[in-house]
């Protein structure tokens, strides 16, 4: 199951903003759900209503004007606060943010931040190594697909129910990554779980 | 970038150069020299609005105007989709076998691993023939008389025979399969394949296996979404006139 990481952006520069996710939208499992430029009105009824994982506000050395919702949004621990800074914060803003960042940054240690912010939200920050080994059982139904058995005659070779098989297929497609029948009979010639021979026998 | 008509055919090759083969289709040849893609269409007797259309089809995946090109008559549709046939059976197709041929003979890959990645790209070669060939002779016939029938009005008993045996929807199907096992194969090499020291022979396979992928599924995006949808249409308008 993928879940995404849903970011609110608030700055007063487009660009900036813009930028921004661009950046983030390199990352899968990340997506800009809101932008605001901080002088909507209602912007933390609105803010509060999309409840994002995190929110990344461009703020500038002079903020004060928005003291008031930074202190609301870091009352919610649901929400990763970040900012992005091109100088000197004042303290009382800079308290209510989990992180302040530059925003000079180069791309490695921005990246790096994002991922963090993805780990501690429990999340990979980039696609890791999973382990598609496929089971005993994948294997046995593997071979008899090479040997070009249809899902009925599996069923029954192994005892098993339609249902079931095909659910062992749809699992062997997604851990290989393989979607033909001819695919799958060249992966399991490669790996010699069955040979030529067999499945010449089979027809 | 959008490539336009003033823009001259020399800086569209420099800039994008995988649009060759699709330059090629058009029986535009290489020394361009300065001429505009205006200049040159007019020469070649291409509708520049469709040259264009297609093109940047091609540069930019993005770019789809769908409604644009079902504007231009089937007839010049069908008359690029069967120059890009041509391009499938008389080059890529057979270079990839050679390619294949080359890493079967030149990466020590221990076991029968190879040939069996050559075996399953002959087999993948066939049916892709097959395919292309049923479009020649039967999708492509029946798009062109039906158009004609629209457009005259004229119908003949022969045509109303071809309509009541084939309909365009029967062949909506057949696409797929064509794409998911070419899939594979570049996955079973990218993924699954023995280590070797020349590794330069499988990238050779592999660029022209994304390359042909890539010009499939744009041959393919022009099929389903412009040419099927137009003769839906056509049928649709025939089926009203006469009933």
């Amino acid at each position: 199951m993928t879940r995404v990481v849903s970011v609110v952006l608030i700055g007063k520069t487009y660009l900036i903003k813009a930028g921004l996710e661009a950046f983030l939208s390199e990352f899968s499992y990340v997506s800009v759900v809101a932008q605001f430029d901080g002088t909507e009105p209602d912007i933390e009824k609105r803010i509060t209503e999309l409840k994002p994982d995190v929110v990344i506000a461009n703020l500038h050395h002079d903020e004060r004007s928005l003291l008031t919702l930074w202190q609301s949004l870091s009352k919610d621990s649901s929400i990763y606060l970040c900012a992005l800074s091109n100088g000197e914060l004042l303290p009382e803003v800079c308290s209510k943010f989990k992180i302040v960042a530059d925003v000079s940054m180069d791309k490695m240690a921005l990246t790096n931040l994002i991922k963090n912010i993805l780990t501690e939200k429990g999340l990979p920050g980039l696609s890791q190594e999973t382990d598609n080994k496929l089971s005993e059982r994948e294997n046995d139904i593997l071979k008899l697909v090479a040997c070009g058995l249809t899902n009925q005659a599996i069923a029954n070779k192994l005892f098993l129910s339609v249902h079931t098989v095909t659910t062992h297929r749809k699992n062997i497609t997604k851990k290989l990554d393989i979607k033909t029948v001819s695919g799958l009979t060249v992966y399991a010639l490669m790996n010699k779980l069955v040979s030529a021979s067999e499945i010449e026998n089979s027809h | 970038m959008l490539i336009d008509k003033d823009m001259k055919l020399a800086e569209i090759i420099h800039h994008d150069y995988t649009l060759l083969p699709v330059i090629n289709r058009f029986n535009m040849h290489l020394g361009v020299g300065d001429k505009t893609i205006a200049a040159m269409c007019r020469e070649k007797e291409v509708n520049t609005d469709f040259f264009l259309s297609i093109i940047n089809t091609f540069h930019d995946h993005q770019y789809f105007p769908a409604q644009h090109l079902k504007q231009f008559p089937a007839a010049m549709l069908v008359k690029y989709l069967k120059q890009t046939h041509l391009y499938y059976l008389n080059r890529k197709l057979p270079d990839i076998e050679t390619q294949l041929e080359n890493m079967e003979q030149n990466c020590a890959i221990n076991g029968d691993t190879l040939t069996l990645l050559l075996n399953f790209f002959k087999e993948y070669s066939k049916e892709l023939t097959h395919h292309i060939e049923r479009e020649e002779k039967v999708v492509y016939p029946y798009v062109l008389a039906l158009e004609k029938v629209v457009e005259t009005g004229k119908i003949t008993d022969n045509f109303n025979t071809k309509l009541q045996n084939y309909t365009i929807t029967n062949y909506k199907q057949e696409h797929e399969n064509v794409v998911e096992k070419l899939f594979d194969l570049k996955n079973i090499i990218i993924k699954y394949l023995p280590e070797t020291q020349n590794d330069a022979f499988c990238h050779v396979v592999l660029r022209n296996l994304f390359d042909l992928e890539r010009d499939l599924n744009n041959h393919s995006r022009i099929e389903n979404l412009i040419l099927l949808p137009k003769v839906e249409e056509m049928e649709h308008l025939y089926k009203l006139k006469n009933s």
